[in-house]
């Protein structure tokens, strides 16, 4: 057993001889409009990102717990308050990407006109005997949907009839499917499906502003690439990669 | 302190009724499938074998959207079911079923062991007494093997307790519906400071796993002594 | 009656059977993997062959030439097996009971039967408490109370030292008595020649027969595929007095007299002698001063060579004895066919058997 155990970490890759990949850690939601931007800086400055995508409130505890990220792109402020209150990024260098929207979609099969939000008895009856398809609440697009249904004053025609999913993308396909009549999904990600149509878009003042914000991560004894971080996020913020946010879909962030 | 909060007598209830529906409703496909295995020999057994021990090797996540393709809404068998008023979709009946196929493969497996340790001799001279081999199963073979059931039982209890990327891929986490124990405890942990009530839960959990596992123990080594015919 | 035929082949073994019975007691004999517990299993239905037939009081129970086969608990036939293998999880009472609830038998002997084997003591105790010579009477008990018509013992003295064997053996001589007819498999020479009405030989890749237990050892199979080691004797007689202060039991054998060690029988019992045949001299004339108690007149009826010396087949009336001398004692004796000789066996011979 020892000899598999000498064996296998003989076989753990080194780090590879050419420049330290920069390790990204974002949003789920950013998947798409993130791995254009990776190609395109690597095409431009040669220098390579590596990204992991998962749930924001993930990211943030394994950061917490010292894993190995030297950027972070986070699906709301809360996360990355709670690293900032940590001492694990640097503030200074912290600023928002860009910003979303919200919106209700359904089946691409399905028939109906678009809905208007402000009549909570056509939601309802759009929803019928079915679900709502949307994050679960405790996530931030989950938690967006809330605020977002709770100002329009549909939150009590639906609140017994949701399906919270393990994330947007999970919702998302719940509605591609057909298994939810009605899904509350962000803008980019209707765009990226097209087995569902939107139906109708959530007002920019019923919910918080959905913002992105990013910031290098402070990692112990200067470990990682600080350097590639702080390239990437400029990357990111100047022109080209602004180009790329609205061209997936992403509204600028608010100034 | 240890006062449970309505809500997590809530969230304890359906997980118990989820995890005690399933262990039930597996049981007679699984003992019956854990017999066949461990008496009968035919073409394909261990392609039958295999099949039922995907479950354990499949990712969860991948087993739970296979339950989705094929008992969703839009899924064949669940509009076959529809009619005659099953509904797995976004129901408990559906966690249920969730639980019930990841737990399988260890209610068969622990059942398939107990019935190997029943002498077949025993049972033939249960025939020559005259017993239909109905009979002869019901009479020698099942009480002989029973505590292994028992442990197999809850095995696939303790599983289907613990189940989780099935059930949220397949039925969502609805509170009070599919939101069951793990379910719940993976929300708390998207919450900043979540983690004190996540840890509640989880230590209920653990309590209640070890309690299960100790239970199947001994159940197993109960069939030892019994088919051994030592008491 | 029982009347089996088959053929069985697998890939070790293969056996071809042919025998009819209607014995009380038929033996299945013959050295250990000849293939006695396999004919005894094809009668009960657990074995296959690959054709033949089994048939019981007229009933088909197995024919390849109609594709019937009456499954194992349908046959009534009891089966004692070698290890007795009784029921863990139940008492000694519901192992006894277990055969006759199937059959909703309403009124099972189970008072009779414990009686019969001894077993009043142990009804409440479980199998894994009991001696092995308990156990087998459990297993015994438990086939007879499904009223059987056919009982089948397979080596039921198997592994059992001395006190155990000793333990069993009047059972299973009041079994004999007063039980249904039986299929006793045995590679014991002593409790064939103890019970058995009619003997089946098995070895060699055949079991052929039934026939009376003297005809079956005169043949040449017997000892080579039985392993017996010289040719028997077996005399039915009635016991007449005991002499117990001489340690010795009076037997008439066919009209004629014969002493034998102190027996467990009454007077007018039907008793069995077996003699080897290297335990039988002869003489010309009655030595009166030798020790030989049992000093026999009779008649050479044949003289058989072989390797080890003489067969000498003697008869008086109804009984025949062999004895075995060497070439040079027949020589001596101008032994031929006609003879008259005295056969002398001392009383201490058929100890060996008794």
């Amino acid at each position: 057993m020892w000899l598999a155990a000498a064996g296998l970490a003989a076989c753990a890759p080194r780090r590879p001889a050419g420049p330290v990949p920069t390790d990204l850690f974002a949003a789920s939601s950013l998947r798409e409009v993130l791995d254009a931007a990776v190609a395109a800086h690597h095409l431009g400055s040669g220098r390579t990102v590596r990204p992991t995508y998962a749930g924001s409130a993930q990211l943030a505890r394994q950061i917490a717990q010292g894993a190995p990220a030297d950027l972070f792109i986070s699906a709301d402020e809360v996360w990355m308050d709670w690293l900032d209150q940590r001492g694990l990024i640097e503030p200074s260098a912290r600023r928002a990407l860009a910003s979303n929207r919200l919106v209700l979609i359904a089946p691409v099969s399905s028939s109906g006109a678009s809905v208007d939000l402000t009549a909570p008895t056509t939601v309802a009856a759009r929803l019928g005997e079915g679900r709502l398809a949307m994050a679960e609440t405790a996530v931030p697009a989950g938690r967006y949907g809330q605020e977002a249904l709770t100002r329009l004053n549909l939150w009590p025609a639906v609140e017994g009839r949701l399906a919270p999913a393990d994330d947007v993308r999970a919702a998302l396909a719940l509605v591609a499917r057909g298994e939810a009549p009605l899904g509350l999904v962000y803008s980019t990600d209707a765009r990226v499906e097209p087995r569902v149509r939107v139906l109708a878009t959530f007002p920019v003042a019923s919910h918080p502003p959905i913002v992105y914000p990013a910031a290098p991560v402070r990692r112990p004894d200067g470990a990682g690439d600080p350097e590639g971080a702080r390239a990437f996020l400029a990357f990111l913020a100047g022109a080209e990669g602004q180009g790329l946010f609205r061209r997936f879909g992403f509204a600028p962030a608010p100034v | 302190m240890f006062a449970l909060s309505p809500e997590e007598q809530q969230i304890i209830g359906l997980s118990l009724k989820v995890a005690a529906t399933a262990t039930l409703f597996s049981l007679p496909p699984g003992v019956a499938l854990a017999y066949l295995l461990s008496r009968a020999e035919f073409p394909g057994k261990a392609l039958l074998s295999g099949l039922t021990h995907l479950p354990l090797i499949l990712p969860p996540v991948v087993t739970g959207y296979a339950l989705l393709l094929l008992f969703g809404r839009s899924g064949p068998l669940g509009r076959l079911l529809e009619p005659i008023g099953i509904v797995f979709a976004f129901d408990w009946t559906g966690a249920a079923l969730a639980a019930a196929v990841m737990g399988f493969p260890l209610l068969v497996r622990a059942v398939r062991l107990s019935f190997d340790m029943v002498d077949p001799r025993i049972e033939r001279a249960a025939e020559t007494l005259g017993a239909t081999p109905f009979v002869r199963f019901l009479t020698i073979t099942l009480p002989l093997a029973l505590p292994g059931v028992v442990a197999g039982a809850v095995l696939g209890f303790a599983k289907a307790l613990g189940e989780f990327g099935a059930t949220i891929t397949f039925v969502a986490s609805i509170p009070g519906e599919t939101r069951t124990m793990p379910l719940a405890i993976y929300s708390l942990i998207q919450i900043p400071g979540g983690e004190a009530a996540a840890l509640r839960l989880v230590l209920i959990s653990v309590a209640v796993s070890i309690g299960a596992l100790i239970l199947s123990e001994w159940g197993a080594r109960s069939v030892a002594q019994r088919a051994g015919g030592r008491r | 009656m029982l009347e089996v035929s088959g053929h069985i082949a697998r890939e070790d073994f293969s056996l071809e059977v042919t025998f009819s019975s209607d014995a009380r007691i038929t033996c299945l004999f013959g050295r250990s993997g000849a293939g006695k517990t396999t004919v005894a299993e094809l009668v009960a239905g657990l074995i296959r062959p690959a054709r033949g037939r089994v048939a019981l009081e007229g009933e088909a129970l197995f024919d390849s030439d109609t594709a019937l086969s009456v499954p194992v608990w349908k046959r009534r036939i009891g089966y004692v097996f070698q290890d007795a293998r009784l029921f863990p999880h139940m008492t000694v009472r519901d192992n006894l009971l277990y055969g006759a609830r199937r059959s909703g038998d309403p009124d099972p002997a189970l008072d009779q039967t414990a009686s019969l084997l001894g077993l009043e003591s142990i009804l409440e105790r479980r199998p894994g408490a009991l001696s092995g010579g308990e156990a087998r009477r459990v297993a015994i008990g438990r086939a007879l109370l499904t009223r059987p018509r056919l009982l089948i013992l397979d080596e039921p003295l198997a592994g059992l030292d001395g006190a155990r064997r000793g333990d069993i053996l009047p059972y299973l001589d009041r079994l004999a008595r007063d039980g249904p007819p039986i299929l006793y498999v045995s590679h014991s020479v002593e409790e064939v020649a103890r019970l058995a009405d009619r003997v089946v030989l098995v070895g060699g890749g055949r079991a052929l027969g039934a026939e009376a237990p003297d005809a079956a050892f005169d043949r040449p199979e017997a000892e080579a595929a039985a392993g017996l080691s010289a040719p028997l004797s077996i005399l039915d007689g009635l016991v007449t007095a005991h002499d117990p202060t001489g340690n010795a039991s009076q037997i008439n054998l066919a009209g004629i007299l014969f002493l034998a060690p102190l027996l467990d029988l009454g007077p007018g019992e039907r008793v069995r002698i077996v003699v080897d045949a290297r335990d039988v001299a002869l003489a010309l004339t009655d030595p009166v001063d030798a020790s030989f108690q049992n000093r026999l007149p009779m008649r050479v009826a044949a003289l058989d060579a072989r390797p080890d010396g003489v067969l000498v087949r003697l008869e008086a009336g109804g009984l025949r004895l062999k004895a075995l001398v060497t070439r040079q004692a027949s020589d001596q004796l101008g032994l031929a066919p006609g003879r008259l000789v005295i056969a002398l066996v001392k009383a201490t011979a058929a100890a060996r058997y008794a």
